[in-house]
């Protein structure tokens, strides 16, 4: 069954909807969340929760991609549940280790008149990515957004780990830069 | 804090850009036992060819000697009857321009990369592209150059090349590809494996 069919069963408000979307999705999504949470059982907790909010989100969204749109909210609940859990120890995982690589973009301390959203970052983000090469895009996204492993980034972006580390950090170092010229760090 | 707000920002990423990598993360990859046992039966092919033209050759029942002289192995395609030898190689893009390559080299290294199956690539996988994607790149790969718009994005993009050898023939391949149209950026080509850069490279070098 293809995304538009399946998206229709949601706006006909027939639950086979779920199941479908489980068949299709849920090892796809099972590895967003395993990233992020690196817990069999949180991760299965997360992608429940997916399946939920998707049913109530459709109608009135009516997504074209819904692997893209799916993978949004299961990583957001993810991330979400990791704070909730993890708010005073470290834990071991690739979100863990994306953060770690993130803190020294975001070192700076705000305009103290500046709260700056979300969503109004993430626009200069997107002016930033699309300013890149394909490859620096790509890897940044792979791992930053999709918290695959270094290794899988590397192998699925067709270069050695040690050049997607390079370029990780370099590409980084740019989005600091770039975030200080916009005027959102001092 | 702050590095908290930037792993929330990314939620606003647009989807374009993020489906361009997931279409990379979910590629299938080549099983390896499968690309050992695909080039171990094209040489057993190859050895019985070889084997049938040779005895039939000592039994006086062929003459080889035609097909043998003055043909390079590395820039010959089979046709119907013959093997051809070709010396160009136009690369048609979807924009109509075109571009004429009579470098030998560079026609080999063209070549192969079109000897990776590639309209049977992009029909196989259904990860590659989505549904609606695969039909827009099945019909694109009978050559015809037509568009179908897509929820934003437009699935054909081709690179049409045709390889035309001494004797006039021509053999024409397509490289299709994904145009996505975003109203702020315009159009990007991409294809959805590296030998879109492969060819760039090709058709930039000096």
């Amino acid at each position: 069954m293809n995304d538009a069919q399946i998206v229709e069963l949601y706006w006909q408000r027939d639950e086979s909807a779920i199941t479908v979307t489980q068949e299709k999705y849920n090892t796809y999504l099972m590895k967003i969340a395993r990233n992020i949470l690196n817990d069999t059982g949180d991760s299965e907790e997360s992608v429940n929760d997916t399946y939920l909010a998707a049913w109530n989100s459709m109608p009135p969204q009516k997504p074209v991609v819904l692997s893209t749109y799916l993978g949004k909210i299961t990583r957001r609940i993810s991330i979400s549940l990791f704070r909730k859990r993890n708010a005073d120890k470290r834990r071991d995982g690739e979100f863990a280790l994306s953060f770690s690589e993130m803190e020294d973009v975001m070192e700076g301390n705000m305009e103290p008149e500046k709260e700056m959203e979300a969503q109004i970052l993430g626009e200069l983000l997107n002016k930033f990515l699309r300013s890149l090469k394909p490859d620096e895009r790509r890897t940044f996204i792979g791992r930053y957004y999709y918290m695959d492993s270094l290794k899988e980034v590397a192998a699925y972006c067709g270069m050695s780990e040690g050049k997607a580390k390079t370029m990780l950090f370099r590409t980084r170092v740019k989005l600091k830069e770039y975030l200080r010229e916009e005027g959102f760090m001092i | 804090m702050n590095t908290d707000l930037i792993f929330d920002a990314m939620d606003y990423i647009d989807d374009d850009m993020l489906e361009d990598v997931d279409a990379l993360r979910t590629k299938k990859k080549a099983n390896p036992n499968r690309i050992w046992m695909r080039y171990a039966s094209v040489a057993a092919c190859l050895c019985v060819i070889i084997g049938a033209v040779y005895l039939l050759d000592r039994t006086g029942m062929i003459d080889t000697t035609e097909i043998a002289d003055g043909v390079d192995q590395e820039n010959s395609f089979a046709g119907e009857d013959k093997v051809h030898n070709y010396v160009r190689a136009d690369i048609i893009t979807s924009d109509s321009t075109s571009l004429a390559v009579t470098d030998p080299q560079k026609i080999t290294a063209i070549y192969d990369i079109l000897r990776t199956e590639l309209q049977s690539e992009a029909a196989a996988d259904d990860k590659l592209y989505s549904e609606n994607d695969n039909k827009a790149a099945g019909e694109m790969a009978d050559g015809n150059g037509k568009t179908e718009d897509i929820g934003g994005i437009i699935a054909q993009s081709q690179y049409t090349i045709k390889l035309i050898s001494a004797d006039g023939a021509e053999k024409v391949y397509t490289l299709v590809g994904k145009v996505v149209r975003n109203e702020s950026t315009g159009e990007t080509f991409s294809l959805s494996s590296n030998q879109y850069n492969e060819l760039m490279e090709i058709l930039n070098q000096k």
